[in-house]
């Protein structure tokens, strides 16, 4: 328990007097009393210096925590904090928690992708490119190294091919090959009919680009 | 020894080394406090830059206890004679926050030392949800306290209680880590 007449006290009245001058909380007459202060009183012009200084120390771990939006020290107008009355041990032990979720899901996606391809597959998947070339192939007997090198045989056709089975043109679905520029999109139809959108396996890609390289090369 | 050796110590000036050593001990604590008074960096810098001239130049006047508060006191006097020549506005909080946001960002320049922003951090954690919750309206959302008030749907009395209450934590904490 502080006494009032405590020094400790008087400099946090003083912290204070220098927070509200720092944050425009004083009066005019207030400002010219705490100015005439400031030419006279070093410690009025240290807990000036103190303000600013925790001032820009709660700047800064505010800054840092990657939970706030929009801050008003960054742009103009009002911010939103989504986590405004979480405790900050809270919010900050969540950090770890983004990344693990995502490759959880990456991970999850890859065996979904991987079981539903497999399924789709079994019936015998006839790949009609546009000027036909038509490549058919029951791609379920095939190993990863297999499907990656036929992935990359026929992967020039696919910027501007259908990848659709025989029977079912009509059920095509959109099929989203991701950020890469070479595959664009391409569209596949299953004997199941329904739509998802898939990503190309990693291991595809790198087949394709080291292939493209070698051509390249050659 | 002529008049243009540096090794020549001038009688009616402060020894070079003497400044050198105020600067690396109450630099950034003048810096910190001029900035508040201009509520410009750029124009603490020159106000910074000018007080030292007077220090090279008339420093070896003040006595050596009191040589710290002499330093502030010339570069509080240069600050005012700044700021009668540059309109200066009032929102320095945002000022500052910005400045230690952007240097957040940049990093090259820390303008804190790691400790302190270490310190604070632990400092807010400590504090209770309705003190940081305040103490974040005001530094870095930079909203009014009559605003916070409003939006908390409390008396502004009490936010103005809650921010001082936590600034005293705060500072607690910087001046006594354990």
């Amino acid at each position: 328990m502080q006494h009032p007449g405590s020094p400790q006290t008087i400099t946090r009245e003083l912290d204070w007097l220098a927070f509200q001058y720092l944050a425009g909380n004083l009066s005019t007459e207030a400002v010219s009393e705490f100015e005439t202060r400031l030419a006279r009183d070093q410690a009025a012009r240290e807990a000036v210096a103190r303000a600013v200084e925790l001032t820009q120390a709660v700047a800064l771990v505010e800054a840092a925590a990657p939970e706030r939006v929009v801050p008003a020290c960054r742009e103009e107008g009002v911010a939103v904090s989504r986590h405004a009355d979480l405790p900050v041990e809270k919010t900050r032990t969540t950090h770890w928690i983004v990344p693990v979720a995502w490759l959880s899901m990456a991970a999850l996606a890859l065996v979904v992708v991987g079981n539903q391809f497999a399924r789709r597959v079994e019936p015998h998947l006839t790949l009609t490119l546009h000027d036909p070339p038509v490549v058919a192939t029951d791609v379920a007997a095939f190993s990863s190294g297999e499907l990656a090198s036929a992935w990359v045989d026929t992967a020039e056709f696919f910027v501007t091919a259908d990848f659709v089975e025989a029977d079912l043109l009509d059920d095509a679905m959109e099929y989203e090959v991701g950020g890469d520029e070479i595959f664009e999109t391409a569209r596949v139809t299953a004997a199941e009919g329904d739509v998802e959108r898939l990503q190309a396996p990693s291991w595809m890609k790198a087949g394709l680009a080291a292939s493209l390289e070698t051509r390249a090369a050659e | 020894m002529t008049a243009d050796d540096p090794s020549r110590t001038d009688p009616a000036r402060i020894d070079p080394a003497l400044v050198e050593s105020l600067i690396s001990r109450h630099g950034a604590e003048l810096e910190r406090f001029l900035t508040a008074v201009l509520r410009d960096p750029q124009l603490a810098g020159d106000a910074m830059q000018n007080a030292l001239v007077k220090m090279v130049e008339r420093g070896h006047t003040a006595q050596e206890e009191t040589r710290k508060a002499w330093l502030f006191r010339v570069a509080y006097n240069e600050a005012l004679l700044l700021r009668r020549r540059q309109a200066t506005g009032d929102n320095v909080l945002r000022r500052i926050a910005a400045t230690a946001a952007r240097q957040a960002e940049s990093a090259d320049q820390p303008i804190l030392r790691t400790e302190v922003v270490e310190r604070v951090r632990q400092a807010l954690a400590d504090l209770s949800a309705e003190q940081r919750t305040i103490v974040r309206m005001r530094i870095y959302e930079q909203k009014t306290f009559k605003v916070i008030a409003n939006e908390l749907q409390i008396p502004l009395g009490t936010a103005l209680s809650r921010m001082r209450a936590a600034l005293g934590q705060l500072r607690n904490r910087l001046d006594d880590p354990d």
